[in-house]
């Protein structure tokens, strides 16, 4: 693992991969180090706040020094964090299932970049089953890992303005939710019909990082 | 009861933000310039962190229904009360029925009105702050009527706070070198320090915009989203850096170039566009390492 100064009051810690990154960041979030106040996930970084009287970059480093990642895996949560609603992987569940209106505004351009018919880019989109990686970007905007190799696409060059409430995109190997209206360069294939944020309730977002998902045609 | 006769540019309501849900992808948003707004409610002796007026570019106009203790901090904008002159940076009472009125300040961008007992707004995931990015709350309109609430921490003990002038030339930004400074070029990275930067004008609570030497990449590629902070100093591909504001995404996919101090953050957000600017810049205590003795 990789360590570096973030400011002066947090330090990114950068892993192998997504597997240790959200192991890491459960473990921490489930029992913070002395003097860390958030612990705030990335794709395969976490992100360490602390308070600066109380703690330094260097003594975190020693913390995360002493922690041996390979067994992170297995370790349950002692107690929850001061942030009582740290989102928590849902281990040993079947894929939730959401459902698609596979009509985006950029099917046709993936279908042609990929070498596939439309048809065969919401077959291949379907077949997989997907995890929330991430919450990240804005408030419940979701990325999820594990989709078909063939649909990795980039951004677009220049992001739209307005992309729909639910929007179902696609960007590097990523398949991304919209929760709401607003704007956004991911490749937009198709709108989930389900409603997945809801501000005012805790948690707001309804797949918690570790969720499987699997996307359904409507 | 406070009703807003006049919001002028934008009027929103902001306490110190909602730390703790960035899991969710939400921010922590909050007053632009926390130092100011603590000022505010220390002045009327309210809890530091008790919500109150973020008024931008002045302009706003607020009718009192009772009588309360006020202070006006940020951007110093005159003040009046049923017309006659009132003053920033100390308490002062506004009398039952009274209207209170913020003209647009001299400099600066963002002035903060406390009211003794703190604005009794509803709380979404346990802060009060607007964030009208993230579909937090929306900005007040005329004819909106708020609370005040109970938020007091003790009576009032200062009669007028003094506070450093608006520098007359650049604003110095102290900010900590990486994690992602080596990303660029080291000419780059001399010119981020030595050369003047200019707030460009389509900055805003989210970030702002900086105009100057573009800086050059050495690394090619993408970042993988990761998760970034208020101060942070993000370098899309143009080569032209953004610091993020209190509305900041949670996660970004472009290098950082440095992070600013807490202090520099405030004083950011209170640079308007065309205010020159510079960057004095430290070492990190901890340079990007990897770790020796952790698994695997």
């Amino acid at each position: 693992m990789k360590v570096a100064s973030y400011g002066s009051e947090a330090l990114l810690v950068e892993l192998g991969n997504a597997e240790q990154a959200a192991a890491l960041s459960a473990h921490l979030a489930a029992q913070l180090p002395p003097g860390a106040t958030e612990v705030m996930p990335g794709l395969h970084t976490v992100l360490l706040r602390f308070e600066p009287s109380l703690t330094d970059a260097a003594r975190l480093v020693h913390f995360l020094g002493e922690l041996r990642l390979t067994e992170l895996r297995h370790e349950e949560p002692q107690r929850p964090g001061p942030s009582h609603d740290q989102p928590r992987a849902a281990a040993d569940v079947e894929a939730i299932r959401l459902q698609v209106d596979y009509t985006g505004a950029d099917l046709a351009w993936v279908a042609a970049r990929t070498g596939l018919t439309p048809d065969e880019v919401i077959t291949a989109h379907q077949a997989a089953e997907y995890r929330v990686a991430l919450i990240g970007m804005a408030p419940g905007f979701y990325f999820l890992a594990g989709g078909d190799a063939r649909l990795g696409v980039p951004r677009r060059p220049t992001p739209r303005t307005d992309v729909p409430k639910g929007a179902l995109g696609l960007a590097g190997d990523y398949t991304g939710i919209y929760p709401r209206r607003g704007p956004g360069g991911w490749q937009l294939i198709g709108r989930v019909l389900d409603d997945l944020w809801h501000p005012t309730e805790v948690p707001a977002a309804l797949l918690a990082p570790g969720t499987l998902v699997r996307f359904e045609a409507v | 009861m406070i009703t807003v006769v006049a919001t002028g540019a934008s009027l929103t309501v902001q306490d110190l933000g909602r730390a703790g849900h960035a899991a969710w992808g939400v921010g922590s948003g909050g007053a632009s310039d926390r130092a100011s707004l603590r000022l505010a409610n220390r002045l009327v002796g309210n809890h530091e962190g008790a919500a109150a007026f973020e008024v931008l570019l002045g302009g706003a106009v607020f009718s009192f229904e009772r009588a309360a203790l006020v202070a006006v901090t940020g951007a110093a904008t005159p003040v009046t009360i049923n017309g006659r002159p009132g003053r920033c940076d100390g308490p002062q009472w506004v009398p039952a029925g009274a209207v209170l009125a913020l003209s647009a300040p001299g400099r600066q961008m963002r002035s903060y009105l406390a009211v003794r007992g703190g604005l009794d707004t509803p709380k979404i995931l346990g802060s009060r702050s607007v964030d009208e990015r993230s579909g937090l709350g929306r900005a007040l309109r005329r004819g909106d009527v708020l609370l005040v609430g109970e938020e007091t921490v003790g009576l009032p003990t200062v009669g007028l706070a003094p506070r450093p002038a608006w520098p007359a030339g650049p604003v110095a930004l102290h900010a900590i070198i990486g994690p992602h400074d080596d990303w660029f070029t080291d000419n780059s990275l001399r010119r981020l320090g030595d050369e003047h930067w200019v707030v460009a004008a389509d900055s805003d609570r989210v970030g702002v915009r900086l105009s100057g030497p573009a800086l050059q990449r050495q690394v090619a590629g993408e970042l993988l989203s990761e998760p970034t902070l208020r101060g942070a100093v993000e370098v899309p591909p143009d080569g032209l850096p953004i610091v993020f504001g209190a509305d900041h995404p949670t996660t970004c996919g472009y290098p950082v170039v440095a992070v600013l101090e807490s202090a520099s953050s405030d004083l950011v957000a209170q640079c308007r566009p065309g205010q020159g600017i510079t960057f004095v810049l430290t070492r990190p205590q901890i340079r990007l390492t990897t770790i020796s003795g952790a698994s695997p």
